[in-house]
This record gives structure tokens, C-alpha cells and sequence, in this order.
């Protein structure tokens, strides 16, 4: 029992940096998860993911593998084709999804060809796949402050998202909150994926945004109770998935991702709220 | 051991002059030769000279690990007269894209003639337990001085069996298919023997396939032929017209059956198992021998398809470089036989440096006290180095610069750290130098230095040339280590 | 008797085709007004043009001393997510934004009001329900409740009667009254004739021009029906939009 789940965190401290890193994404990018889950956004996420890569890139280019560079050229990128693509829904007759879709892929192809320009690309592939294993303090306090302001944003902002997610028409009606509300959000997944990409990669770091959140519906009813059941399941996922990259030999962002993975197999079968046995019982059941 | 290899050079060169083959330059006018990466293009460059015009594919910095090809280097590889390659599989990409530019010239290996280290021979750095198997086969001269003396576990090297590889399978009675694919547009070798017995482990065996397979007799096998057990030599032949050559294996009646082979399977894997049952599962050996762990083994199970058989990066050892030089000389004096007199005094002074520069590393490693002599790298690159001045060294990754690491990797390679309390950790011009750093503040080794491993700095860097990039490396290692 | 809302030779439209062209009238304070018209007179253009959620191509509307969050609007087809995680209750309390604010506090207060308008729409028990699991009426009483505690001088409501049972239509009528008889302005575009003239004093006619505005029983006509039907057959545009005659 010991040897298997406290003896690698007891006696490496690479481990117990690899599990407060995760801990500190699940605290910080899962209920911006849920949140992208609830506006039918999840896909924008993965977008968003892409869409960081140029800004990365350059940022490693300009002074290679500096965590400072990275994550505002990274915000940056992220920011630019979040707000071009809101802004060309808003004065065209493009759909979001279509101009996100758009400008995303402009990114890529963009960061693609920076990072070719380069004799170079290994480096900056293990930056967008992440290393886990390898977060130095540095890192820890910048996936911690993002978490925390992750966190307190959310807080703040929760009644406005929650309306603009539900009725975006009544907030509308009722305030100019909205405009502000989406942006805000935009830029928290922005922010959460460029700390994810530090530990898990670019295109792992949706995952651990996504698939807790995915696993948490059919979980809970209430938001506050979704939100918790996310963050729980990244937890575990990411104690889980470390222990198995310990125990045998499996690279360490992916394991995670995969063990979250299974968790949302097993809550869609499972889950209480909707999962698929639940929906094969009477219906008496449903009528709480 | 140089000498006969320049009498052969210049036999050979001579032999070109005297012929003055169609197809050689105009004295004037500069060769074309394409080098594939800059350690190989500084080499080249060094003998050629002023009559060579010489385009390096991947450059200073560059990984050639993960190389994409442009336009623009097709273009150079097309109009080249020559192709200087490393080979041993370390350019996967370089069969495309000779194929891809119609290159008509001349292709040269420059490991033509090393003796290559296999993949997890001398430099497993995790898998301590392995060591007692191997012991009692018996080395040739070179692994046995070299190896037991600094902790290693056996090196096979060619002149102890026979065979290479020998391989026990429980079978079914039926039919299996064994193939040999071409890797990187080439067989590893045009033909190879292989012997079947029907036997309950290697060992109870071993002298009687030694004994087929070094005896004149055998029988001669093309693609699509049958091969059963018994006590007979195969000579497999394979088609140079297809990719895959392959060979029926009829199993009368079911029970194990020990395969002995003069190369390695794997180096003739391209996408697929070299071995499988008549459904096309993949069959794997109960036993092998040497235990090389094939596929997934504790490193993210990359070392199988990613390279063939062989570290590639044989220019590590000084030694192997006089070989490079010879291979690069040969052949730019035969494609331009009017300036071979400037390539060959090219050489020997360039030989005379090299082996200056191997006198100054082996007295240099000569003052690292025994018990230091481990050294941790990000990249599992310097096989041919460790060989060749009795160090070892570890790696948190496997040789291939593209997997991530797992957990297990990094608290094993500590573990070795703080058990053999290694005093150096090195970082690398490739790899995330980040998970080096971590491993270095958790153990309390001290960060040594960059080492250059498969490609040169650029110009203002401390390794521009492959001389450069040598003494860095050995001085960098040195230092830590003496210190 | 003072006016709530002023159209100033209003002009609203999409894409600058217009819906709504130069429509001069007053809505006076605390009036019951029914918008009535065949379909695509532009009833919903004009709802939505005073919301402020579509801009007039020329002329204007002005609030005679109405703030933007005097007004509440319930749209014809809300873009609510059913499948959202809230809760009847939830629902209902967003209408407490113009107080509460995005960051404010939920008083006891505010708990009771909550309670009373779940309560007016006949909805007690039903506060922890999800929104998925509610008929089309419950929904539609959920969001009156809302605009219950909107407490809005102005109400919106786009078609609020459609598609949902005789005894919800009673219930909700009967909330729309009392609103009339707290002295709100109340605007409803509707397209039966018989609810307009059984409960709506007011009514204005739109074929995308105003065709009448006044007491019900004035504007209500059948020549006014007719000539608002060859209005709309008249304008530009698709005919079948426009052909179908209703109110």
C-alpha cells in the first residue's frame, strides 16, 4: 500500500512537483472546463490549444526555453485569435465556431512555419508536449498563480457566466455585462492553457480541461456540485495517472490524460446523472 | 590499422585514374557533394576543400533525429555527384528523399567499416539486472577489456558467435511467416543464413548452429520459399526488387524451436513484426538471445522501430572518424580522380589532428579518478565515446530524442545517481535540458556543461567543427568529472 | 396622460432591408397594448428595436424617463440552454440582476420576493427542479416569475401565450393584469384576436407600417385586418411570408 501510492512521493521530489503541478491545473482549468462544456464550447478549447502555439513559438525563438517568454507570447497568440475571431462574428455574418475554426488554423500553419524556420524543432517539441516531470519553481508558482487567479476570477465572475451560459439574450437585456463576461472567459482558458502547456503540453492541457468536466455531468446536478466532481476526477486522474507512469514506465502526460479518459468512460456508463445504465432504469428513478 | 586503409584508398584512387570513368568532373569546375548533417559536412569539407561544393542538409543545432526535407534540399540531392550519409539508420528520412530527387550520383556510407555498437549493449544505463545473463558468452577481446572493466553489461560484438541473434519460440504446428523488409530503401544486408532447430532452450544448441552456420554448406533460399527445422544452414536470399522478402516457416509438430540468425531481425523490420503465425498475429520469442529487451523495454518502448539495431553515432569515438575520413576520401577521389593527390594530403593532415586530439582525450580520461567515471546525459548519444575511453553513460531518455520520459525513467536514473553517487549531470545541445536541471537539483549533482552529440554549434558556439566538438566534449567531461 | 415609449418616424430592419418602417406613435404610461399584425409585419423587429438589441436604420425610440433596466423583455423563443444546470429557483432569481448586481448578495429579502413570485405563478414546490425536466407552460411561468421581479416600469413579451395549455394562458394573464394594475406599461405581441379583445384595452396594428393604434375595439376592425393584410402582400419581399393574414 505504502510502496504503491506514497512510497514515489515520499522519496522523489520530481513526483511531488509532478502532483502539485497537475494539482494546481485541476484547481485552475477544470471548472473553466465545465464551464466551456456548459456553452458548448469544448471544442473552442482544443482550438484555443493550437491557437497558442505560434506565440509559443516565438517566444522560445526570441529567448529560447524561458518560461516567461513562452507564456505571454502563448497569451498573446491566444488572445489575438479569441478576440479577432469574436470580432469578426460580431461585424460579419460568420459564425464564431467558422471564424475561430478560421483563424486557429491560421495560427498553427503560422507556428508550424516559425518553428521550421529553425534548425531546431526538438526543443520546442518537448515544450509542446510537455514535461511533467520537470516543473522547476518557477513553474510551480506560475501554474499556482494561475490557478489561484483562475479560482478567484471564476468567483467573481460566476453569476454573469452562469447567465451568460444559460440566457445569454437576458443578460443581454439586462446589463452590458455580457461582451465583458465572455472575454473574461475567454482569456481565463487562454491563461489555464498556457500554464497547462508548461507541465502537460499544449494539446494534453484541454484534456485535463475537457475530460473531468465531461465525467463530472454525469455526476452532479447543481454547478457548484459539477464543479467539484471535476476537479476531484483531475485530482485523481493526475495521482493516478503519475503512478502509473512511475509503476510502469509510461510517459507521464499522456498516462494522466488517458486515466481521465477512463474516468469519463466509466461516469457515461455509470454515472448517476444520466450515464447510461441510469437512463436504461425506469424513469420512476429519474423523478428525484 | 589507418595505414591499410589509406594503401586501400589509394590502390583504389589510383585504379579510378587510371580508368578516367565517364561520368567524372570536369577538373575545374567543383564537385558536388551533399553531406546529410554538419558533423559529417565539417569531415567533408575538411578533405575536399576548395574542389567540392558542399550543401549539409541539417545544419549547425539541427536534429536530424526529426529532419524534414525541404525543396530546396531535394534540389541539392538531385544535382549531387555525391551523397556522403553516416548511415546505420541514422538518416530514417534519407531513402525518401533520394528516391523523391532522382539522385543519380554516388552514395556513401561513412560508417562503412565501424564496428557498430548494438542498442542497449554497453550503455543500458537502468538495467543492472541484466549483466550475470550475458557474462558467460564470451566477448571478444575488444568488449572484454573495455566493458567489464568500467561496470558495463556485455557487449556482443561480432567475433564471439556465429550467429547475432538467436531467438526460442514455442510454435504450434503450422505455418508462420518470417520477413525481411527493407529500412530506410535498403536491405540491411543482401543475404544472411539462419539456421532452425528444434530445441528446449538456446544454450543446449548454440554449438551446433555455430557449427552449421560457419560450415560451407547450405542451402540457398529466394523469397517466398519454405524453411523448416533441421540441421542445415539457410543462405536467405532477398529481393532486391521488393520491399519485403519474406519465407515460410512449416512447423510439422508443435514444441519450441530455437532460430539462429547472422543479423539482427529488427534490422530488417520496417512497419511489421518480422515474425508471424499464418492469422498474421505477431509471435514473439520466449527467449532471446542477446536479451535485447526489443520494443518495450522501460523506455516508452521506442527503441525497436524509431532506429534499426545500431547507435548510429559512431563519430563519437575519434577513432571511428579516421574511418569516416577514409570512407569520405575514397569516395570524393574517385568521383574527382584529377584532385585525389589534394584529398589524400587533406587527409593525413586531418587524420594527424584526429589522432593528436585521441592521444589528449585518452590522457585526459587517463586522470578522472575510476570510481567517477559515470556521466548523466538528456541524451543517450554517446555509446561509441563510452566505448572508446572506458566512461559510462546514463540517460533519462532512451536514444531517441522524440519520447517523453516516464516517471519510472527519471526515479530509476536517480536512484542510479544517488547509489553510485554520480557527481555530474550534463546538459545537451538537444532535449528538454529542463527534466536535467531537476534531476540535478534532487540529487545534488552538479550540472556540468553542454555537450554536443549529433550536431555542431554554429560559428561563435564551442563546438563549430567536429575537432572542436570533441575536445568540448571530452575537456567539458573532465573537468566535471575530476573536479 | 403622459407617454412611456415615443417612435419618431422609426425605421428597423436587418441587413438594411427594413421590417419597420416610419412608425410615428406614443405608448402612453401604464396602457395594456397589444401588437397585433400578419406574420413578418415586424411585430418581434419592433419588440427587439426597443430592447436597443437591434439599432433603428433612422428615426428613433425614446423612453420618456425609462433607464434600459426598466425595461424587461421575454423573447419569443428564448435562447435558453434547457439543458443548463439551473434550477426553477435559479431562474427565477436572475430577475433580481437590476438590484443584485453580477456581485451582490441574495438577502433573506430577496428570498422571500423569490418565493412570492414562484408562488404567483403557481409554482411553489417546484423551486428545485431543474429547468430540463419542466413542461413548456411550467417554463414559460418560470420565466414570468422572473420578470415578476424584474419589477419593470416597461414589459416586453413576444408571443408569451403561444403553444402553452388554457389553464397556464389563464394563470399568466391574470399576472399580466396585475402588472396593469400596478400601473406598468405592458406591450404583448399576440396574434389571437379573441385574447387581444378580451384583455388588451390597447392595440397597434403593424404591417411593417403602422396600420391603426388605439382602444382594441377601434382598431380591431375588418377593414383594418384587410388593409393591413394588402400592406404586407404589398411590401417587398418574399410573398409567402407575408400572404398569411392573421389577428
Amino acid at each position: 500500500m505504502w510502496d504503491l501510492f506514497f512510497q514515489p512521493f515520499a522519496d522523489f521530489g520530481f513526483m511531488r512537483r509532478a502532483l502539485m503541478g497537475c494539482f494546481a491545473i485541476s484547481i485552475g482549468a477544470t471548472p473553466v472546463g465545465v464551464f466551456l462544456m456548459l456553452r458548448r464550447m469544448s471544442l473552442t478549447g482544443d482550438a484555443m490549444a493550437h491557437a497558442i502555439l505560434p506565440g509559443a513559438a516565438v517566444g522560445f525563438l526570441v529567448s529560447g526555453l524561458s518560461l516567461g517568454a513562452m507564456t505571454i507570447g502563448g497569451l498573446i497568440a491566444g488572445m489575438a485569435v479569441a478576440l479577432l475571431s469574436g470580432f469578426v462574428t460580431r461585424v460579419t455574418a460568420l459564425r464564431e465556431d467558422a471564424s475561430l475554426a478560421a483563424f486557429y488554423l491560421i495560427s498553427l500553419a503560422l507556428g508550424v512555419l516559425i518553428v521550421s524556420t529553425r534548425g531546431s524543432n526538438v526543443d520546442l517539441m518537448h515544450v509542446l508536449f510537455g514535461t511533467v516531470l520537470a516543473l522547476d519553481n518557477a513553474a510551480l508558482i506560475l501554474l499556482c498563480s494561475i490557478a489561484s487567479v483562475s479560482v478567484l476570477t471564476l468567483a467573481v465572475l460566476f453569476r454573469p457566466l452562469v447567465l451568460e451560459c444559460a440566457d445569454p439574450q437576458f443578460l443581454r437585456s439586462v446589463s452590458g455585462f455580457s461582451a465583458v463576461t465572455h472575454f473574461t472567459f475567454l482569456t481565463l482558458v487562454v491563461l489555464n492553457l498556457v500554464g497547462g502547456f508548461h507541465a502537460l503540453g499544449t494539446l494534453m492541457a484541454v484534456g485535463i480541461m475537457i475530460l473531468p468536466a465531461a465525467a463530472a455531468r454525469f455526476w452532479a446536478v447543481s454547478i457548484g456540485g459539477m464543479i467539484a466532481a471535476a476537479i476531484a476526477v483531475a485530482m485523481l486522474s493526475s495521482l493516478i495517472g503519475l503512478l502509473l507512469s512511475y509503476h510502469y514506465s509510461l510517459p507521464s502526460g499522456p498516462a494522466i490524460i488517458l486515466v481521465a479518459g477512463v474516468f469519463y468512460g466509466v461516469s457515461l456508463v455509470a454515472g448517476p446523472v444520466g450515464g447510461l445504465v441510469a437512463r436504461g432504469l425506469p424513469r420512476r428513478s429519474l423523478e428525484i | 590499422m589507418f595505414s591499410r586503409r589509406l594503401l586501400l584508398g589509394s590502390a583504389t584512387a589510383l585504379a579510378a585514374l587510371s580508368l578516367s570513368a565517364p561520368n567524372l568532373t570536369q577538373a575545374d569546375e567543383p564537385t558536388r557533394v551533399v553531406a546529410t548533417f554538419s558533423i559529417l559536412g565539417d569531415m567533408v569539407q575538411r578533405i575536399g576543400g576548395e574542389h567540392i561544393a558542399l550543401t549539409t542538409l541539417v545544419g549547425p543545432n539541427g536534429d536530424a533525429h526529426v529532419y524534414q526535407p525541404s525543396p530546396a534540399d531535394a534540389r541539392a540531392v538531385s544535382e549531387a555527384q555525391v551523397l556522403i550519409e553516416n548511415g546505420l539508420e541514422f538518416e530514417g528520412w534519407l531513402g525518401r528523399l533520394v528516391e523523391a530527387s532522382d539522385f543519380s550520383g554516388v552514395r556513401v556510407m561513412a560508417t562503412d567499416g565501424v564496428e557498430p555498437i548494438a542498442f542497449d549493449d554497453g550503455h543500458d544505463d537502468h538495467g543492472e539486472d541484466k549483466h550475470d545473463d550475458h557474462d558467460d558468452h564470451g566477448h571478444d577481446d575488444h568488449a572484454e577489456d573495455k566493458h567489464d572493466d568500467h561496470g558495463h553489461e556485455g557487449g556482443h560484438g561480432h567475433g564471439a558467435h556465429a550467429f547475432e541473434w538467436a531467438g526460442l519460440f514455442e510454435l504450434e504446428a503450422g505455418t508462420y511467416t518470417w520477413s525481411f523488409a527493407k529500412v530506410g530503401g535498403d536491405y540491411a544486408d543482401p543475404a544472411m543464413k539462419m539456421v532452425i532447430l528444434s530445441a528446449d532452450d538456446i544454450e543446449a544448441v548454440e554449438e551446433t548452429a555455430e557449427d552449421l552456420l560457419e560450415a560451407d554448406a547450405s542451402e540457398t533460399k529466394t523469397h517466398g520459399d519454405a524453411l523448416a527445422a533441421k540441421e542445415a544452414a539457410y543462405a536467405l536470399t532477398f529481393d532486391a526488387a521488393k520491399e519485403v522478402t519474406t519465407f515460410t516457416v512449416t512447423i510439422a509438430d508443435a514444441g519450441k524451436f530455437a532460430f539462429f540468425t547472422e543479423h539482427m531481425p529488427f534490422e530488417f523490420e520496417a512497419n511489421e513484426h518480422f515474425f508471424k503465425d499464418a492469422s498474421g498475429a505477431d509471435v514473439e520469442p520466449i527467449a532471446q538471445e542477446p536479451d535485447v529487451d526489443h520494443g518495450d523495454h522501460g523506455h516508452g518502448g521506442h527503441h525497436g522501430h524509431d532506429h534499426g539495431a545500431f547507435d548510429p553515432h559512431a563519430w563519437q569515438s575519434l577513432e571511428n572518424a579516421v574511418i569516416y575520413v577514409d570512407n569520405v576520401t575514397e569516395a570524393l577521389a574517385k568521383a574527382d580522380p584529377a584532385n585525389a593527390a589534394s584529398f589524400y594530403e587533406n587527409r593525413a593532415a586531418y587524420v594527424a589532428e584526429i589522432e593528436a586530439l585521441q592521444a589528449d582525450v585518452v590522457a585526459m580520461v587517463a586522470e578522472i579518478p575510476e570510481n567517477k567515471r559515470t556521466v548523466v546525459t538528456s541524451h543517450d548519444a554517446f555509446g561509441y565515446f563510452a566505448d572508446s575511453y572506458g566512461l559510462t553513460f546514463a540517460a533519462p531518455q532512451g536514444l531517441s530524442t522524440e519520447s517523453e520520459a516516464s516517471a519510472k525513467d527519471v526515479a530509476e536514473l536517480i536512484k542510479q545517481i544517488r547509489k553510485e553517487s554520480i557527481s555530474a549531470v550534463f546538459v545537451e545541445t538537444i532535449t528538454d535540458n529542463r527534466l536535467l536541471e531537476q534531476i540535478a537539483n534532487e540529487t545534488g549533482a552538479a550540472i556540468g556543461g553542454t555537450l554536443y552529440s549529433d550536431a555542431l554549434s554554429d560559428a561563435d558556439g564551442p563546438a563549430p567543427t567536429y575537432l572542436d566538438m570533441m575536445r568540448h566534449n571530452a575537456t567539458t567531461i573532465s573537468t566535471a568529472l575530476g573536479s | 396622460m403622459t407617454a412611456a415609449v415615443v417612435f419618431q418616424d422609426l425605421t428597423l430592419g436587418y441587413e438594411r432591408l427594413p421590417a419597420v418602417q416610419n412608425l410615428q406613435t406614443e405608448i402612453a404610461d401604464g396602457s395594456l397594448t397589444a401588437i397585433v399584425g400578419p406574420n413578418g409585419a415586424g411585430k418581434s423587429t419592433l419588440l427587439k428595436g426597443m430592447t436597443g438589441a437591434l439599432a433603428p436604420l433612422a428615426g428613433n425610440v425614446s423612453f420618456e424617463a425609462l433607464r434600459r433596466d426598466d425595461i424587461a423583455y421575454l423573447p419569443q423563443q428564448s435562447d435558453i440552454d434547457r439543458s443548463f444546470p439551473l434550477t426553477v429557483m435559479d431562474l427565477v432569481a436572475m430577475g433580481l440582476w437590476r438590484e443584485i448586481g453580477p456581485f451582490g448578495r441574495i438577502s433573506g429579502r430577496h428570498q422571500d420576493r423569490i418565493a412570492s413570485a414562484i408562488a404567483t405563478v403557481g409554482l411553489t414546490g417546484f423551486e428545485t427542479r431543474p429547468i430540463g425536466s419542466l413542461s413548456g407552460g411550467q417554463m414559460q411561468r418560470t420565466l414570468f416569475a422572473r420578470l415578476l421581479l424584474q419589477d419593470a416600469r416597461l414589459v416586453l413579451l413576444d408571443e408569451p401565450f403561444a403553444a402553452i395549455d388554457a389553464k397556464t394562458m389563464d394563470d399568466l394573464i391574470s399576472v399580466v393584469r396585475r402588472w396593469h394594475g400596478e400601473g406598468r406599461t405592458v406591450l404583448a405581441v399576440l396574434h389571437d384576436a379573441e385574447t387581444v379583445s378580451a384583455h388588451f384595452p390597447q392595440t397597434l396594428m403593424l404591417a411593417r407600417e403602422l396600420v391603426a393604434h388605439g382602444p382594441t375595439e377601434k382598431v380591431l376592425t375588418v377593414e383594418n385586418q384587410f388593409r393591413a393584410r394588402q400592406k404586407c402582400e404589398a411590401c417587398v419581399g418574399p410573398t409567402h411570408t407575408c400572404g398569411r393574414a392573421a389577428a
